[in-house]
């Protein structure tokens, strides 16, 4: 069976855990974006579901400050936003420096063999991406990279960057059974610009993972709220 | 852009009257349609780029003025959708995530909520809500049409999109990106029209009603070329065989 892991970094534990529940799970294809890909190079490179799951426990601040999507909009998010503006630059944050933070949880292991879902910015859709020695972090880092924080990532001739910040979800043909992890909404009134901009952004990404949720035959939700990180 | 054509027209269904407005609008908005393709565009100084981005973190959007109510209140003034010659409604979003059709009360308060593109211009309040530009939840709204039960669904695709690898800053990203998912929700919306009439090779952003003259030209020139009028014959018989077939299998 094809599993894709759709997790965001409040889910980690959550995602540890179903993992756990599955009998053999290296019996089955697994495939992960954004987070859900660092889980399974986490897992790989750690050893175990045990040790990454200790991994986590013990990095969770790290984990948290490098690789959450929430928050981008506090005020410290924004000043770092504003000066990228005024100088020109993408993002708060290069793809390499995304490349690094990948290289220091992953304790430099290349990890190869880990299925990857990306979103191709020139292609306008999907990609799936299986690492390699020679490109283990660039393709982590694809699948981690979410605006305005990171740069997209260059891999040969295409740009990349994190499916869930595009889709919210694969598509239905991508997996046969959907762990994704699901937020709390949020139901405050956006009062600034910036962050009216924001909501409506994520409005668009659920309005799409809405239509293609439909299509998904399988999927097992995994909420945030017990085991936040 | 969308609910102010489709009020209009429901109000006064005759195109020559809709393009004779449309001049007027151009003719008396022209300074304020230059400001806005400036600022669209942000190809300004930098102090006014600070100015700019000041207004994005402390003003509700980057039009201080009533630029977007004052136009329609122009075009609408105080028409009701109870005024107009055909059926119409328009689709705006809620800040909380709601598709929200509004068929009923002034046509301005509605199509103002309509097109406030979010950041560009402000959320309306209306009935509760705080309502952005319907694009947001629903980019070419073919279900809605149908929900309120419209047998031959006719779609009009506008999206401006071309794929670049080069970007000036974050904002001119996060649009490049928002325009992609707008084709992504747009592609699947299509999918259920009857006819689709695809304008993307215009390749014009939406703040730029100067170039309105050379887009209804353009405009002319894509429906010959995809044979707009056969393949709306076409697709009107179709549901003519459907609609009898159907009616052969009801009880």
């Amino acid at each position: 069976m094809r599993i894709c892991l759709v997790v965001d970094v409040e889910h980690a534990l959550k995602t540890l855990d179903f993992l756990n529940g599955l009998e053999d799970f290296e019996e089955h294809r697994l495939i992960g974006a954004g987070f859900g890909a660092l889980i399974l190079a986490m897992v790989k490179a750690h050893g175990s579901l045990a040790r990454a799951r200790r991994h986590v426990i013990k990095e969770k601040e790290k984990l948290h400050e490098y690789f959450s999507m929430r928050e981008t909009f506090t005020l410290e998010g924004v000043v770092k936003s504003i000066l990228a503006t005024l100088m020109k630059r993408v993002a708060t944050k290069s793809a390499s420096k995304l490349r690094e933070h990948v290289k220091e949880v992953l304790k430099g292991v290349p990890v190869e063999g880990i299925n990857v879902l990306v979103f191709d910015i020139l292609a306008g859709e999907e990609k799936e991406l299986t690492t390699n020695e020679e490109n283990a972090f660039d393709v982590l880092a694809a699948a981690l990279s979410f605006p305005p924080v990171y740069e997209p990532v260059k891999i040969e001739d295409s740009l990349y960057c994190n499916l869930t910040y595009m889709t919210g979800v694969p598509k239905s043909t991508s997996c046969d059974l959907l762990a994704l992890g699901v937020c709390e909404e949020e139901d405050d009134t956006p009062k600034t610009a910036v962050s009216i901009m924001e909501r409506a952004d994520k409005l668009r990404t659920s309005a799409i993972m809405k239509k293609r949720l439909i299509l998904h035959e399988k999927v097992v939700k995994l909420d945030s709220s017990k085991m936040k990180l | 852009m969308g609910a102010v054509v489709a009020a209009a027209y429901a109000l006064q269904p005759d195109p020559r009257i809709l393009k004779r407005m449309t001049y007027h609008f151009l003719e008396f908005f022209k300074e304020r349609i230059r400001e806005l393709v400036h600022t669209m565009q942000a190809n300004i100084s930098l102090r006014k780029r600070m100015t700019f981005l000041a207004r994005l973190v402390n003003a509700v959007s980057l039009d201080q003025t009533d630029f977007l109510y004052s136009s329609l209140s122009r075009i609408f003034g105080r028409a009701r959708f109870s005024d107009c010659k055909i059926p119409c409604s328009v689709v705006a979003a809620s800040l909380n995530g709601e598709i929200v059709v509004l068929s009923e009360g002034y046509l301005v308060d509605a199509v103002a909520a309509s097109a406030a593109v979010p950041g560009a211009f402000p959320p309306l309040r209306l009935g509760g809500r705080w309502l952005v530009d319907g694009g947001v939840l629903s980019v070419i709204p073919v279900d809605v049409t149908r929900q309120m039960g419209a047998e031959l669904v006719i779609a009009s695709h506008v999206g401006y999109f071309s794929p670049r690898r080069e970007f000036t800053d974050i904002l001119d990203y996060a649009v490049y990106l928002d325009d992609m998912k707008g084709e992504i929700l747009a592609k699947m919306e299509l999918e259920n029209a009857d006819l689709i009439m695809d304008f993307r090779d215009i390749k014009v952003p939406w703040y730029r009603f100067d170039l309105a003259e050379n887009i209804m030209e353009k405009a002319h020139q894509i429906m010959e070329e995809q044979e707009f009028r056969y393949r709306l014959e076409k697709a009107m018989k179709k549901r003519r065989r459907g609609r009898s077939s159907r009616r052969v299998v009801e009880p």
